[in-house]
């Protein structure tokens, strides 16, 4: 059984019992049961930070040491990163509708931001796509990537720094305030769960980037030794 | 609507989890495959 199996084992197990702890918490006196969603919202937002963070990594990795698994885990990175910023929209917009009665509101800095940020790595993808040769692939995508990231404290501290219909950060002093240690007990497992199954896709996905990198390397070596310049006395029938 | 809301969030977060999972396995499998052919 090799590491990205059992991570991810470990991940999805993690994620079970996240999910079985959930279940079990107390409604909120305010929110009623649609605070569960907390379980799901905060750690699929944290994952995307959490991976756009992995991207920086990886493309400064990248313009320094000019090494291209840098630059796979980068793109395997970004691709978490908008898997989970989608999530975070979806389950955001969800809580949003039932909760405040509005799904999105362009005027609250949270969403706008978030949305914002899911649009500039998706169009990070975009780039990596259109973009044939490795080198200029990942010299271009790196420094998008590198300074993509100044978004990321920006929609984190988004709902400090502007009046928004988005409650304050979760987890942190002067935040919302959880009284009941199972809903925090809950959550945190939930964080540490879908953390983990970033860690395990993530290194997954980059062994893929890897193979596929090896296959094409081989592939051209491949054409470029079948056209080769004709030689006096090279005859083979 | 409580509970729908509540499991429609969970439903797409895992939905989505999964998926990403079974297109990592394809891929896999995708790849053994090319290597095999050559």
């Amino acid at each position: 059984m090799n590491l990205r199996t059992i991570l991810t084992a470990i991940a999805l197990a993690a994620l079970g019992y996240g999910f079985w702890l959930a279940a079990g918490t107390p409604p909120d006196a305010i929110q009623g049961e649609y605070v569960r969603i907390i379980h799901v919202h905060v750690p699929a937002s944290w994952v995307a930070f959490l991976a756009f963070g992995g991207t920086l990594v990886g493309s400064l990795g990248w313009l320094a040491t000019k090494r291209f698994g840098f630059d796979r885990f980068a793109a395997a990175s970004a691709e978490l990163g908008v898997l989970f910023t989608a999530l975070s929209l979806l389950t955001g917009m969800i809580w949003g509708q039932v909760t405040w009665g509005v799904a999105w509101d362009w005027g609250d800095p949270r969403m706008a931001s978030t949305a914002l940020m899911f649009f500039v790595y998706l169009g990070y993808l975009a780039l990596r796509h259109a973009t044939d040769h490795p080198v200029d692939r990942a010299r271009r995508s790196s420094i998008l990537g590198a300074i993509a990231f100044v978004q990321v404290p920006l929609v984190y501290f988004s709902v400090n720094l502007y009046r928004s219909l988005h409650q304050r950060q979760t987890l942190t002093p002067g935040g919302w305030k959880i009284e009941d240690a199972s809903t925090i007990t809950a959550l945190l497992t939930n964080v540490a769960a879908f953390s983990l199954v970033y860690l395990a896709f993530v290194v997954w996905r980059t062994r893929q980037l890897a193979t596929a990198a090896q296959r094409a390397g081989a592939a051209e070596a491949h054409a470029g030794s079948a056209i080769t310049a004709p030689t006096l006395g090279d005859h083979r029938d | 609507m409580t509970e729908l809301a509540v499991m429609a969030s969970f439903a797409v977060v895992y939905v989505a989890i999964a998926g990403y999972l079974v297109g990592l396995l394809r891929r896999d499998r995708a790849q053994r495959d090319r290597i095999g052919e050559r």
